[in-house]
């Protein structure tokens, strides 16, 4: 059952060369178990730079990417989900429309392994349906029909009603989600920052996840974006009523081809190394390691985190600097607790040009990518406190747009052109866009 | 396969002293658990940090070092303490200067200064032999040497004691050995070893007989002579103990004519502990007969009878420069190589090799 698979440091970290003594490799593959058919996560971990300084401390990169094999095999996991959906006020007409047609789709999507639940909120809140097997769809859309909209917004009720419809029902091998969906600051109920996104980071603990989606221009992004990323799920910005289905439909998606939950990424540091930083995160820090949340990931799907370490002096030689060690539940064989694991590995040496010349480009890359993620929280913050003209913005904007085109990270350099283009017009959803595109940068997430 | 329960149970920390642990939870605690039973025969002593290892282990659990990898002889590095520093007057924290260039910024610079005035890439400071000057990247908050501003692109000189400013972060440049250089670095690596080195060139034959001895846990035994008896690291020590955290020139032992025996540290990177309280250097305390003094992590005792005869181990002669290969720096914690002639002092034969 135990599918361990060890992956040696890819890239360049792997070209060692003067040993003498010892035939064996230490930069080699070992697959164990599981034949030759690649299964649940891959772990790769790689060096920002081939070799290190032997002779003094210094500073440098370890990018650690988890794959989500892209092979169809065995099963789903079946859902728990409940979408907790705003009807304040603002919510009447079109939008209420389309979030019905939206429920109605993911009634559809779904099978009677799924368990839904549907919570709606204005000041107080209402269960249309309470966590049961999806059976009887038709019912479930009379009841979603009869959705009306109410007054103010109470989100935090919402979201609390929510994860306790997910949690009513034993959910152990679900993948347990909240989705909420709301145009507006809260205005009801508790409304403050840091007991909204607590919340949502107390049910992930719990195995819940969060995802926040976004309508119109009123809502506040921070408060989504917080929720988003402390719960663990995605972040929509949803700019008129016609395009909610699709993006409830893209979530549905991602949720029906998740292939690894519960994924738990630890670093275990040598002797005389620190971690100075993970990129995009607030890594939890113990004796000698680091601990880094990670989302659920779906098919196909590839995860980048970047930590900066030092690296303190030694004598010349080769050293394993940090263990790289992966858990999480395979949802396509239904497994839990599978394990992977990796080594990080520099090459200690006394000449700096050879430190010089070994430094990994895929690893500079994702620092560029990093740091366009910094220079757009400038940019944005920026905006919000009008310390930065529209133009001066633009300049910014532009910047990093080709960055993140130069390091291939299309999607990205895409949704900041959008960005642009809405400076430009005055169209005011700004924020809202890049908000998603830092958060996109942060979690490092990709689809392969 | 586990029942999941509502807090992963895979990253408490496994309780000490379980020796099954490692078994049990998915994520052994880190820093090696090895457990006690497999500390004799079976591991290997990792060549640079001396921590035992599995015979399968192809990292050192510690250290990472490749296991039956040899690390190279490294040519001798600058002491630490005789590297130039940039101190924060404020904290107290030392910054090390490395030889050549080194970058100063907010984030991601071998000298980082979390201070929101900073640029990430703020200056640079270059140290060139002797020499050492400064130089602005092009920070927004810009770089003052002795108060004056630094042009982005011209380098400034800076001697020891000057006042170096990055955005509002003040830091004074201290150069050991210079002018103006503050006194609190390593005394030992500031006063050539002269003294000790006379005492510890006379070969033992000339000291008498030994007044008292200094014991091991596992049994070795040291003589005591009358008159200053050094410890260390390094060969050119009369006691020389192969302990990676203790310093070339650790402690010295002193055995007066009045039978009044001192133990002072002479300024060691790691210090020496005795009755749980680490010791001033160059503060000398007593030593009672069955006094325990720790010295990096090698624990002994002081006996004030003189070991039997057949006890004296002539390895403990001090061997002179010759076997010791690379010539280590005086204070750094690195070992010397295991490899040494004088042997025996180390954990179990790392020649014995790798996996």
């Amino acid at each position: 059952m135990d599918q361990t698979r060890i992956i040696a440091p890819m890239g360049e970290a792997t070209q060692l060369s003067g040993f003498g003594g010892g035939g064996m490799d230490p930069a080699r593959t070992v697959a164990l178990g599981g034949g030759g058919m690649a299964q649940g996560l891959a772990l790769d971990v790689i060096s920002g730079n081939q070799y290190a300084h032997a002779g003094r401390s210094s500073a440098d990169h370890a990018l650690i990417q988890l794959t989500a094999s892209g092979m169809v095999a065995g099963r789903r996991s079946p859902l728990n989900l409940c979408l907790v959906i705003d009807r304040s006020g603002s919510m009447e007409g079109e939008p209420l429309e389309y979030v019905k047609r939206a429920c109605g789709h993911v009634v559809d999507l779904l099978d009677q392994n799924d368990i839904l639940s549907i919570v709606t909120f204005e000041e107080r809140v209402d269960v249309v349906m309470p966590a049961r097997r999806v059976m009887n769809k038709g019912l479930i859309k009379e009841h979603l029909n009869r959705i009306q909209p109410g007054n103010t917004t109470n989100i935090y009720d919402g979201i609390v009603a929510g994860a306790s419809q997910v949690a009513s029902v034993r959910s152990e091998g679900y993948i347990n989600r909240v989705v909420v969906l709301t145009d507006g600051e809260p205005t009801a109920g508790v409304k403050d920052y840091s007991s909204i996104v607590g919340c949502a980071a107390e049910q992930r603990t719990r195995g819940i996840t969060t995802t926040a989606l976004g309508f119109g221009p009123e809502y506040n992004e921070e408060l989504l974006a917080g929720l988003a990323r402390r719960g663990g799920g995605n972040y929509h910005y949803i700019a008129r009523p016609e395009l909610i289905p699709e993006v409830f439909r893209t979530e549905l998606e991602q949720l029906l081809t998740i292939t690894a939950k519960n994924v738990r990424l630890r670093m275990i540091l040598g002797k005389w190394v620190e971690a100075r930083q993970v990129y995009g995160q607030q890594p939890v820090h113990g004796p000698r390691t680091v601990e880094i949340q990670v989302p659920d990931l779906e098919r196909g799907a590839t995860l980048s985190t970047l930590v900066e370490l030092e690296l303190g002096r030694r004598p010349a030689g080769t050293y394993r600097v940090a263990r790289v060690e992966a858990l999480y539940d395979d949802c396509t064989t239904g497994a839990f607790n599978q394990r992977v694991e990796g080594d990080l590995v520099f090459n200690f040496v006394t000449d700096p040009s050879l430190v010089a010349r070994g430094v990994n480009g895929t690893v500079q890359r994702e620092l560029e990518v990093a740091r366009a993620g910094r220079s757009l929280e400038r940019t944005m913050m920026g905006i919000k406190t009008h310390q930065l003209s529209a133009a001066m913005a633009v300049q910014d904007l532009q910047r990093t747009q080709m960055l993140l085109a130069q390091a291939g990270r299309s999607d990205e350099a895409a949704e900041v052109t959008q960005a642009i283009q809405g400076l430009r017009s005055g169209s005011g959803d700004v924020e809202k866009t890049l908000i998603g595109t830092i958060i996109d940068i942060d979690l490092g997430k990709r689809k392969s | 396969m586990e029942e999941r329960t509502i807090v992963d149970p895979g990253f408490a920390p496994a309780p000490a002293g379980d020796a099954t642990r490692v078994m049990q939870s998915p994520f052994p605690a880190a820093g090696g658990g090895f457990s006690d039973a497999t500390q004799h025969a079976l591991t290997v002593a990792c060549p640079v940090c001396q921590t035992p290892n599995g015979p399968a282990e192809r990292y050192c659990q510690d250290c990472g070092l490749l296991m039956g990898s040899q690390p190279a002889d490294v040519e001798p590095l600058p002491d630490a303490a005789q590297l130039p520093r940039l101190v924060d007057a404020a904290s107290g924290r030392e910054y090390l200067l490395n030889p050549g260039l080194n970058t100063v910024g907010r984030e991601s610079a071998d000298i980082v200064l979390a201070d929101p005035s900073v640029s990430r890439r703020h200056a640079q400071v270059t140290l060139d032999g002797g020499s050492l000057t400064v130089e602005d990247l092009g920070s927004t908050n810009g770089t003052f040497v002795a108060g004056s501003p630094v042009r982005a692109g011209t380098p400034v000189a800076a001697q020891s004691g000057t006042l170096l400013r990055f955005g509002s972060v003040q830091l004074s440049l201290a150069i050991p050995g210079a002018a103006g250089a503050p006194e609190a670095i390593d005394p030992v690596a500031l006063s050539p070893a002269a003294a000790p080195a006379a005492a510890s060139a006379a070969p033992i034959s000339e000291r008498g007989a030994p007044v008292g001895r200094l014991t091991l846990a596992d049994g070795t035994e040291f003589p005591l002579y009358s008159g200053v008896n050094t410890i260390g690291r390094r060969s050119a020590n009369e006691i020389v103990l192969a302990d990676s955290f203790m310093s070339g020139k650790h402690a010295e032992i002193t055995c007066g004519e009045d039978g009044q025996v001192q133990f002072v540290d002479v300024g060691s990177t790691n210090g020496s502990f005795h009755a749980g309280a680490r010791l001033a250097p160059n503060s000398p305390i007593p030593l009672a007969d069955g006094a325990t003094v720790r010295m990096g992590k090698t624990e002994v005792t002081f006996r004030s009878s003189a070991p039997a005869a057949s006890v004296e181990r002539t390895v403990m002669a001090p061997m002179g420069e010759a076997t010791l290969m690379g010539g280590p720096p005086e204070d750094d914690p690195w070992p010397t190589t295991p490899f040494d002639a004088s042997g025996g002092v180390a954990s179990g034969g790392p020649e014995a090799g790798g996996s």
